[in-house]
């Protein structure tokens, strides 16, 4: 299933021009293919609620949903601005758009009744696979209206607005078509997709899937984890071991995964995280925990306070004392830790200082304070 | 036009002189512009009799002709910076085009971003006082905007008709007050027209151009080969009802017939909507468009009841049989009359090129969006030659907003020193208004430092540049540089957990995202914290933040409510932005709490303490207008 994805992924990619010197060819023909009806308000749509629409799964040998397709129309609304035809757009089992289709004897056209070229339908490929693209925020009535050939409110009178996408934003004269396209490509049917695709998936293949090369995977097996609210000791030591090599985004999704599981688990894993090297790591996990729904065990506060003076960064030192005073947490060992950081960056002392200041203190941890005082005193 | 009249008018006086309206002694203030000699004011009551004496002279700083968006941006802006600012407006509303009296949308100069500083805080504050759009509640909107502003004062139906002069200052506004008879002489030290046509500046003998520039001249290739005299014309608008029954309509005796099938030949004119007039239905001038305003007036009437007519009465528009008028406009919306000019005057190449000027200090982005010079009367020709060109935000320069020749004398709206062709794009009112936060600002430093705006720009445009910047304008490619910012100066800035961007982010000057670079912090969720760390203490007693609005959403009003769904706007303050949020200084190790923001609307959020001596600052983002996360673009502090 997703192993085989990865090679379709790769080989669409690369088969681009191919298909669109093929885009008259004959349609794909599903031979084990499932029908989904799937809800969706196009914002091209003039009215306000979803419609109803068929969308096609394609399973693969092993009878897992492999790809998905729908049929929509090159221009939503708006018949007098250009040609409408009929196109297929496809996605992968996880929601990415991967390409799209014309049928045979069938051409794009633009606003002003010339057809797409070679490139146009390459630059329309890669503005559907851009889930970032100025179509995101830009609305039906500014395409429209900065049509200059038929539209028909251009001034800054009627509220109307003029568009000037880049030329690599946008095919030359097609704004709509391109806007209704992308739309369909990076819309809640994706959401429909994963849905579906997720429902497929036992947790088996889940954890199989995390071990994916391609970040997008590894997070929609996390996603599906969590909707499942699965929580095995095997995929925690997965899922752990992965941190420590994840960037960012897949950390904050791993930390939103443990939050929402046993509360046991959680601490333990937030352990586990400070104890390494990556210091993104180590601040996302005290980050999390600062937030966590549950008071900390005091355990877990004294553990994570031997780290402290190996922490490489203010905000980390800041982070840990700030949860310790929220959580009112008092112990020896976590006041023996906070006097070693004394003498440490002045950031980071003058922290260790304002904590100690109401914590009981022994004679030598007293001297080394007020010491610690008597040489910074003009930074506090 | 009587061209041979206007010939005949000129040789008698200088060109400004001789457009003076009203009054011919205008110049001979001492008698007053109205001759009392025989009014004589009887009251029965207590048989008093009299003759009245409407005459006050008012001293002020800085004074503003014009109440619309511009005027309005530029007397709030210089009234904030210090100083003591009056503004005139000949309407009995605020808002100019923007009115209730015009309904010109308050666009925004390009799609992909809004303005933000004085009309962003407008906009918003609308969708707080006025969620039921409507233009009358809007007009009232605007009135409280000004007038709880310290320091400046507002006089509506008041029209300044005159200039006298100190050499080549202007020492004096002669205005005249419509509704109280009264003649106003109000000193300045910086006057800033802003008021379209400019007849104060034309009286102050300020140079200025109309018409078309002709295509050699600065190298536009969209203007004429040969210079005209072309303006671009004036329109009224309309807003309709649905009565929910066929209602019958019946044109005025003066409606002229509408030509549909001459005007459809024109891609632009389409009827594809009966709710709020059509831009189309627009009249200029080859010559004098102001003298020929009120023959320019009857005309869009007659032409826009005869549109109307075609539509209700033609059997082409079903749509419309359930649909009544339920506003015309009376006053035409203005594009185009006297352009004055300034130290630079900017042409179509310099906003096409994005000509980067080291004097920027507002912004623009709409396209050359030239209408056809005659109009509706002239159905030959497209409604609008739409040219692209306009790439990306260009830049506005200080040089383009004063006059050259006049040393106290500011402009910001349609009157700037452009082009014709370059107005084409500059006009849009989103972008007038940043010119005006721009010259109240810098008229307010002008009187601080008692000089002139040509030497303000030749000395201190960085010092300009710099308290824009700080008062959340926006200047493209030009990021906030304040040496006195201490945030800059801070050894730690930390947010309590980072879902998007950075916390270092808040202190590198830009305070929105741009398309190489975001430049914002969002935490994950709200209740975040932001806390800034000096090594050694600082003495603080401002902190400033810069919160989100979405400047890539619309926030406008329409006459045509179909639009905020289709633009995808929300019609209330921007659930993004911070609502609540305290401010704490950490004293002696404990965090003391020294500034609240509460019910806050605005993008900039301003607090101000009484100065403590502190080694961190602790800002907790505790609430939005619905936004799931606190997300933040600026943070500075000040002594």
């Amino acid at each position: 299933m997703f192993g085989k994805q990865l090679y379709i992924v790769w080989s669409i990619g690369l088969l681009i021009p191919i298909f669109l010197g093929m885009r008259a060819g004959t349609p794909l023909t599903p031979t084990n293919s499932v029908i989904h009806e799937v809800e969706y308000r196009h914002p091209g749509n003039k009215d306000d609620f979803y419609t109803s629409y068929t969308l096609h799964e394609l399973k693969g040998d092993d009878g897992m949903p492999e790809q998905f397709y729908i049929d929509v129309q090159s221009v939503i609304c708006l018949e007098d601005v250009c040609q409408v035809v009929p196109v297929r757009l496809y996605w992968n089992n996880i929601g990415e758009y991967k390409k799209y289709e014309l049928a045979e004897d069938i051409s794009l056209e633009k606003g002003d009744g010339e057809f797409f070229e070679e490139k146009d339908y390459l630059l329309l490929d890669k503005i559907l696979a851009d889930n970032n693209s100025p179509f995101k925020t830009v609305g039906i009535d500014e395409i429209i209206s900065s049509i200059p050939v038929h539209g028909e409110e251009v001034d800054g009178y009627s509220g109307a607005t003029t568009l000037n996408l880049h030329s690599s934003e946008s095919v030359e004269g097609a704004a709509l078509t391109c806007f209704t396209l992308w739309h369909w490509a990076n819309g809640s049917i994706q959401d429909s997709i994963r849905r579906i695709t997720g429902d497929a998936c036992n947790t088996q293949q889940l954890q199989e899937l995390f071990q994916h090369q391609e970040l997008a995977f590894r997070l929609f097996a996390l996603e599906q984890m969590g909707a499942k609210d699965y929580y095995s000791v095997e995929f925690y030591h997965q899922l752990l071991s992965h941190t420590t090599i994840a960037n960012s985004k897949e950390i904050k999704a791993s930390l939103n995964y443990l939050e929402q599981g046993p509360t046991e688990m959680y601490f333990k894993s937030i352990l586990e995280m400070v104890a390494q090297e990556n210091k993104e790591l180590r601040i996302c996990a005290l980050s999390s925990l600062s937030k966590y729904k549950t008071e900390v065990p005091l355990s877990t506060l004294i553990n994570l306070s031997e780290y402290l003076s190996n922490f490489s960064s203010y905000r980390e030192v800041n982070l840990l004392l700030s949860i310790i005073e929220e959580q009112k947490a008092s112990s020896v060992q976590i006041t023996e830790e906070a006097i070693k950081l004394l003498t440490k960056d002045i950031l980071v002392a003058r922290r260790a200082y304002w904590f100690l200041e109401d914590k009981s203190l022994t004679p030598s941890q007293y001297k080394v304070y007020k010491r610690f005082y008597k040489k910074n005193k003009e930074y506090l | 036009m009587k061209r041979r009249d206007f010939f005949r008018k000129a040789t008698v006086g200088a060109v400004g002189a001789s457009l003076v309206p009203v009054v011919g002694n205008a110049a001979n203030h001492n008698q007053g512009v109205v001759d009392r000699e025989n009014d004589r004011w009887y009251q029965v009551a207590k048989g008093k009799m009299g003759t009245p004496d409407r005459q006050e002279t008012i001293d002020c700083d800085v004074l503003v002709l014009g109440g619309g968006m511009a005027g309005i941006s530029a007397a709030v802006s210089a009234a904030r910076n210090g100083a003591n600012t009056v503004l005139v407006q000949d309407r009995p509303v605020l808002g100019g085009n923007a009115s209730s009296e015009m309904r010109v949308t308050v666009n925004q100069g390009s799609h992909k971003e809004r303005e933000s500083g004085i009309v962003e805080e407008i906009l918003i504050e609308n969708w707080v006082y006025n969620p039921q759009d409507s233009y009358n509640v809007w007009d009232h909107v605007l009135y409280g905007y000004v007038t709880r502003e310290k320091n400046l004062r507002l006089m509506l139906n008041t029209q300044a008709i005159s200039a006298e002069m100190d050499g080549d200052k202007i020492k004096t506004a002669i205005c005249w007050g419509i509704t109280n008879e009264t003649e106003y002489k109000i000193n300045a030290k910086q006057f800033i027209d802003c008021s379209g046509d400019g007849l104060l500046a034309a009286t102050a003998g300020a140079e200025y151009r109309t018409g078309r520039e002709s295509r050699n001249e600065f190298g536009e290739d969209h203007a004429p080969e040969q210079a005209d005299g072309w303006t671009m014309g004036d329109c009224i608008m309309m807003v309709t009802k649905d009565m929910g029954k066929p209602v019958p309509f019946k044109a005025p005796h003066y409606a002229i017939p509408f030509d549909y099938e001459a005007a459809f030949k024109d891609k632009h004119r389409r009827i594809k909507q009966v709710k709020e007039g059509y831009w189309w239905v627009e009249v200029g001038d080859d010559f004098d468009i102001i003298a020929n305003r009120e023959n320019i007036r009857h005309k869009l009437m007659a032409y826009f009841y005869g549109v109307w007519d075609y539509i209700k009465n033609s059997g082409d528009h079903p749509e419309a049989d359930n649909i009544a008028l339920d506003w015309v406009g009376s006053i035409p919306g203005r594009r185009e009359s006297r352009r004055f000019m300034g130290d630079i005057l900017l042409n179509q190449v310099d906003l096409a090129n994005n000509k980067t000027f080291d004097d920027a200090v507002a912004f623009g982005g709409w396209s050359f969006d030239e209408h056809n010079p005659g109009g509706i009367e002239d159905l030959s020709q497209p409604a609008s030659y739409f040219h692209k060109g306009v790439k990306e935000l260009y830049q506005i320069p200080y040089g383009a907003l004063y006059s050259k020749n006049i040393q106290n004398l500011s402009f910001s709206g349609r009157n700037i020193s452009v082009t014709h062709m370059a107005l084409s794009s500059t006009r849009i009112i989103g972008t007038c208004s940043t010119m005006g936060q721009a010259t109240g600002t810098a008229a307010a430093m002008c009187v601080k430092k008692g000089i002139n705006p040509c030497e303000l720009r030749k000395k201190h445009i960085k010092e300009l540049q710099e308290q824009l910047l700080r008062d959340d304008a926006f200047i493209p490619r030009r990021p906030a540089l304040d040496k006195s910012d201490l945030a800059k100066k801070a050894d730690a800035i930390m947010g309590s957990s980072t879902i998007s961007g950075d916390a270092k982010n808040l202190v590198d000057g830009m305070s929105r995202d741009r398309a190489d670079k975001i430049h914002h912090w969002e935490a994950d969720g709200l209740n975040a914290e932001l806390q800034l760390e000096w090594k050694k203490p600082v003495s603080i007693s401002k902190v400033e933040l810069k919160g989100e609005t979405v400047v890539s959403r619309k926030m406008m009003m329409h006459k045509n409510p179909e639009k905020y769904t289709k633009q995808g706007q929300i019609n209330a303050v921007p659930p993004e932005l911070i609502k609540t949020a305290t401010v704490e200084a950490r004293i002696k190790g404990k965090w003391v709490e020294v500034a609240k923001i509460e019910d806050n609307i605005t993008r900039l959020m301003k607090t101000s303490f009484e100065q403590v001596k502190t080694t961190a600052v602790r800002i907790k983002l505790n609430e939005t207008w619905g936004y799931k996360n606190a997300k933040l673009y600026e943070v500075r502090c000040y002594s």
